[in-house]
């Protein structure tokens, strides 16, 4: 048996393989003609991921020029429970926001102080909402620490109130929360705060359920 | 009417055979244009009428004159949609679009182009691609059944509860014509086509992977009489879909910078491979009534009934090859830990049909066949809404 008899099997193994590879070319190339994410949704995509990524926030929350008032958002049981000021406390189920105690607000300004403690939740839930319905995300870039830091756009509609979440280029840290309303403005100081101190604030908000009225319990 | 072909000389008895088989296929292929007409019919009457009567949201009321039959792009037609208009985008831990394969998005695109909305043309190469499909599935069928078990299949596919999915906006229509059509080249030696459309089904569904064990049972039978050339082209024609399997993981890699990207989507939808897979499955199902999850079952019982007909089409003679792919394509979705949508996914098991026409030699399974099945389609379609495919 000559040399070439002995590798006649292995030519039509080859040259389907390679035919087959033509056609997986043929497919990419007809994948390709798909469009592609921008940078900018790549960019917020990676943003949503990393919101999802934190269990918890500390901000210090501004309302129309008064005075800082310092929030702490927690995951408790699946839901985002707020802690404003030594008085105020609410609770975020999807996109809704209910006072659970202390004094009584108007809805605008629950809703801003809801946005501006930067619950990563809410946040992360508004811009997948805004990139799954093809709307835009990065809406500019500031300077806060003298390093550039991009504006995400996490609003639930296009007209006002906006929610603006600015976060580091860099290391996609959030650093700053802003409302924008009609009437209402406001900003949320993001403030980092360690693992041993999210999961103290955490166990102080599940000891203290019977806060909770009855009527908005679990 | 029958002949004495025992009279005839060889050449003239041959020539009356050939007419009558002829005659026999063309006969066959009418009926299954009917039946598909007339299931389509009683899909699209009983959207139309859940677009009209809001069942069963009341909020859900889309405009009959602008959105007519849009009860057929909902669920997962809304992902494809959004394929085609913006591309692949991955956002990790969340429901994303990466989880969907695309080939479907790719012919929306391309129609969207020359203006034909996203969902018109979803729902037409559905509709057409199943029509196409139940052709090639009676052909096939015909290569390896008697013609009335092959013809009884394709009838029983048209109106087969878990069918009105052939109607929407999903992939499922088109690439249950590319399966058949890729065994059909395969068994006729013309294995290039094969091959092509074995990519263009693994480019539409995942399942797809799947062909490669018929196209490489048909390609070891022939391969002592295939000429170096045929022989390429079998080798093309096993390997085209994981070659398209590894273009869109390419593809993703190019894109989104991570070519296990579709992998890692689905496990936003709680699915994840793994060997503990089946186990998750069954203890789902288990918990499915306390989760509220009762159409949970809908799909256990599909994936049940599917294993019976491939045993029943492994016994009436359906290659093996035919019938192991048949058990993955119903059996894997199991390893990723969920019975969900196995009622969909199996309808890429052609064996499943055949098993069914093996069945229905009986006449009162055929008849109970015939009645139940258009009556629980019309059912499904009612219920979209309540639970996706």
């Amino acid at each position: 048996m000559s040399r070439r008899d002995r590798f006649a099997w292995a030519v039509p193994l080859l040259a389907g393989a390679l035919l087959a590879a033509a056609i997986g070319a043929g497919a990419f190339a007809l994948q390709a003609t798909l469009g592609g994410p921008t940078a900018a949704q790549k960019l917020a995509a990676r943003a949503v991921g990393r919101l999802d990524a934190m269990r918890e926030a500390r901000t210090s929350l501004t309302l129309d020029r008064g005075r800082a008032v310092p929030a702490v958002c927690v995951v408790v049981h699946a839901r985002d429970e707020i802690q404003v000021g030594r008085t105020l406390r609410l609770q975020i189920v999807r996109a809704h926001v209910r006072r659970l105690s202390g004094p009584a607000q108007r809805p605008a300004q629950l809703a801003a102080i809801a946005a501006l403690s930067a619950c990563p939740r809410f946040l992360a839930n508004g811009l997948n909402a805004r990139l799954r319905a093809d709307r835009a995300t990065l809406v500019g870039t500031t300077r806060i620490h003298g390093r550039p830091d991009d504006i995400f756009d996490v609003s639930n509609h296009s007209s006002r109130p906006l929610v603006q979440l600015v976060m580091t280029r860099k290391n996609l840290v959030p650093i700053e929360v802003r409302f924008l309303g009609h009437r209402l403005t406001g900003r949320g100081k993001i403030i980092g705060m360690s693992r041993k101190t999210a999961k103290k604030v955490s166990l102080y908000f599940l000891k203290h359920k019977s806060l909770i009225p009855a009527a908005t319990a679990p | 009417m029958t002949a004495d072909l025992s009279a005839l000389p060889l050449r003239e008895s041959t020539r009356v055979y050939r007419s009558r088989a002829t005659a026999v296929a063309r006969a066959g292929r009418r009926e299954v244009v009917a039946w598909w007409f007339v299931s389509r019919t009683l899909v699209f009457a009983c959207a139309l009428v859940v677009q009209i009567t809001r069942f069963p949201r009341r909020r859900w009321h889309p405009s009959l004159l602008h959105h007519p039959f849009a009860l057929l792009g909902v669920w997962d037609g809304r992902w494809y949609k959004l394929i085609a208009a913006g591309g692949y985008l991955f956002v990790p831990g969340r429901y994303s679009n990466p989880a969907f394969f695309p080939l479907l998005p790719i012919l929306e695109r391309a129609a969207h182009a020359i203006g034909v909305p996203y969902l018109l043309t979803g729902v037409v190469c559905a509709n057409l691609g199943f029509l196409a499909g139940l052709l090639a599935l009676y052909e096939l069928g015909s290569e390896l059944l008697p013609e009335s078990d092959a013809r009884r299949a394709a009838l029983y596919a048209a109106v087969f509860p878990a069918g009105y999915v052939f109607s929407m906006a999903y992939p499922e229509g088109i690439a249950f014509p590319l399966v058949a059509l890729a065994g059909l080249f395969a068994v006729r030696d013309r294995s290039l086509a094969a091959a092509i459309c074995a990519a263009g089904a693994t480019l539409a569904r995942p399942e797809g992977i799947f062909l490669v064990l018929p196209l490489a049972a048909i390609a070891i039978r022939r391969w002592p009489s295939l000429a170096t050339s045929g022989r390429s082209r079998a080798v093309a024609a096993v390997l085209a879909a994981p070659a398209a399997l590894a273009s869109f993981s390419a593809y993703l890699a190019w894109q989104l910078g991570d070519p296990l990207a579709w992998s890692k989507a689905e496990r936003a939808w709680g699915r994840s491979f793994a060997v503990t897979g089946p186990d998750r499955a069954v203890v789902q199902l288990l918990n499915a009534s306390h989760h509220h999850d009762g159409w949970l079952y809908r799909d256990a019982v599909s994936c049940l009934l599917y294993v019976g007909l491939l045993m029943v089409a492994y016994r009436a003679g359906i290659p093996r090859g035919w019938v192991l792919a048949g058990a993955g394509i119903v059996l894997m979705p199991l390893a990723s830990g969920s019975f969900d949508s196995d009622a969909r996914f199996g309808l890429l098991a052609l064996p499943v049909f055949w098993g069914l026409a093996v069945l229905g030699r009986h006449a009162p399974v055929n008849a109970i066949v015939l009645i139940a099945c258009p009556v629980l389609l019309a059912a499904a379609t009612v219920t979209i809404q309540l639970r996706y495919p």
